[in-house]
């Protein structure tokens, strides 16, 4: 057999287009799947506690999310508790509401607002009933305190519950009260035939 | 694989012959027949697994579900709770029959409870203080 | 005229070693597919060690917490919201007051230290997940993190292969939902006819109009 004349032509070429699959090999590293970045509540060596999430220096507030004239955010009226919603009063809020205290308060409280939940019973844990007098009259501002401040045993809602949430639960738990005392004579006529009021 | 076997024309070496030596080229079709045989008896498994899997009407089991959710198993007692859901749905379906009915609270007073879904009506009827301040 | 050089069983043996090479290449091929697909590699359905054995199944499912009560931010952030020490005494410092398995969450309530937990569900970084979009159309907790109400320790219910973030993105209405029932672990969405989820999707605005298969919906 006669050797051909050496000579890098196309076809030669060609046997050494694997080549570049090596490169494939300079792609095994995953600085793209972790990159150096933080994510939330991850841990960090850098920060002392070891925090990724700052928490913010105490006695600081974010701008607008405090104002110390707003019935919205602080649920007062010069200096007295808001006895009217600062936000209008729907269906929806209501509503919305209904699903915020079926989350939050209703493990201890009771769907129904009697002090009779899950929670309580299990604790046992001895919930207040919504339904009395005292908490009837009280302003509707003061659900708002307790929902931001806590009261009692009872811990802060407020990193939970933003402002206008805390309104729609407040707003609510007054329905949820007027569902237990309502006065039969605000009722329509069927309903009272269904109660058997002549 | 025949193209790597010599094609003698004039046969094989009367040396090799002699010495025991293998004459034949090697045969490609029982290898290929046999592949096939294989991967086909791998599709034939994979469909017979898969209608018995079918047959039995049980699917393969996701591996989260540990538990088995219809018979929770119960320790030995004493126990506290034997079945800590039965109180907790109790309660839950009791409190929300109630918020859905209507009934006396007091009927000299003329006190009622109604479903709450009638009471958020009422509830924008008459505002946020509906039992005054 | 050249010699034989094979001896008589050469044949037998490249019959034998092709046939080995083969199943050898796909025996490798498919254990390496099989360890992918496999808890060992992706960590579905197994726990790991947390600081707190913390079970699901207690407080969803025998005590009926609400996921928002400790994930709070679930519907307003594209973080769930892991809950903080003070989510945890808000109930712990009247129940379990003394219990040694909680001494990790009094010890941070105390010293104001995190607890530090391990993640569970690790997206890549190069991946945007935003969980309040899906919780507000109408997706389950359930349809991505499984019954979890069922698992005494949290593990992974998915190994989030992209794949399967598709199959949803090009057919939502096989996961979506009511609105009421996306925090409801019990709730199956193909409970429901065909036709009311289709019009789910279309209530709710999903597009279906290939947007959501579009790789900058993720990747961004």
């Amino acid at each position: 057999m006669v050797q051909p004349a050496r000579k890098l032509n196309g076809s030669r070429l060609v046997r050494f287009a694997w080549l570049p699959l090596c490169l494939v090999l300079a792609a095994c590293h995953v600085d793209m799947y972790d990159q150096p970045r933080y994510q939330p509540n991850q841990v960090s060596t850098f920060f002392r506690d070891g925090r990724a999430m700052r928490p913010p220096v105490e006695n600081t507030v974010a701008i607008g999310s405090f104002d110390p004239d707003s019935a919205l955010l602080t649920g007062k009226v010069n200096g007295e508790l808001a006895s009217e919603l600062p936000v209008e009063l729907t269906a929806e809020l209501l509503e919305h509401g209904r699903t915020r205290y079926d989350a939050y308060c209703a493990p201890c409280h009771g769907i129904a607002g009697d002090g009779n939940g899950v929670i309580a019973y299990r604790g046992p844990l001895q919930v207040p009933s919504l339904h009395q007098d005292r908490l009837r009259t009280v302003a509707i501002g003061y659900f708002f305190e307790v929902i931001t401040n806590g009261v009692n045993r009872m811990y802060s809602y407020a990193n939970r519950i933003p402002p206008e949430d805390r309104w729609a639960v407040a707003a609510y738990v007054r329905a949820l009260q007027l569902s237990q005392y309502a006065d039969v004579n605000d009722l329509s006529a069927e309903e009272r035939q269904q109660l058997g009021v002549k | 694989m025949s193209h790597h076997g010599h094609e003698l024309a004039e046969g094989a070496a009367a040396e090799s012959v002699a010495a025991g030596y293998e004459l034949a080229d090697v045969r490609a079709r029982p290898l290929w027949i046999s592949i096939a045989v294989i991967f086909a008896l791998l599709a034939f498994a994979y469909v017979v697994i898969t209608v018995l899997v079918f047959a039995v009407g049980e699917p393969l089991r996701d591996p989260t579900y540990a538990v088995d959710v219809t018979s929770p198993q119960v320790p030995v007692g004493p126990l506290v709770e034997a079945n800590p859901n039965v109180d907790g749905r109790r309660i839950v379906n009791e409190a929300t029959e109630h918020l859905e009915s209507y009934g006396w609270v007091s009927q000299r007073q003329g006190i009622v409870h109604i479903p709450i879904e009638r009471s958020m009506e009422l509830l924008l009827e008459q505002g946020v203080n509906p039992f005054g301040q | 005229m050249s010699a034989q050089i094979f001896p008589r069983n050469a044949n037998a043996i490249v019959w034998v070693s092709i046939l080995g090479l083969v199943l050898l290449v796909g025996g490798i091929v498919a254990a390496l597919v099989g360890l992918y697909l496999s808890p060992w590699f992706t960590d579905v359905g197994v726990p790991k060690a947390q600081p707190v054995p913390f079970s699901h199944k207690h407080h969803v499912d025998q005590l009926m917490i609400d996921c928002r009560y400790c994930h709070a931010t679930v519907e307003r952030a594209a973080h769930a919201g892991f809950p903080s020490t003070d989510t945890c005494m808000s109930c712990h410092s009247q129940v379990w007051t003394n219990s040694p398995l909680l001494q990790p969450v009094r010890d941070s309530y105390r010293t104001g230290d995190p607890v530090v937990w391990r993640r569970i569900y690790d997206l890549p970084d190069f991946v945007y997940f935003n969980h309040s979009v899906h919780v507000a159309k109408g997706i389950g907790c359930a349809s991505c993190h499984g019954r979890i109400d069922q698992q005494q320790l949290t593990a992974k219910a998915q190994p989030l292969f992209m794949g399967w973030c598709l199959g949803c993105h090009r057919n939502p209405e096989d996961n979506v939902r009511p609105r009421d029932e996306v925090f409801n672990m019990r709730f199956d969405p193909l409970t429901l006819p065909l036709e009311e989820r289709v019009k789910l999707v279309e209530s709710y605005q999903i597009p279906t109009d290939g947007r959501l298969t579009n790789c900058y919906t993720c990747h961004r």
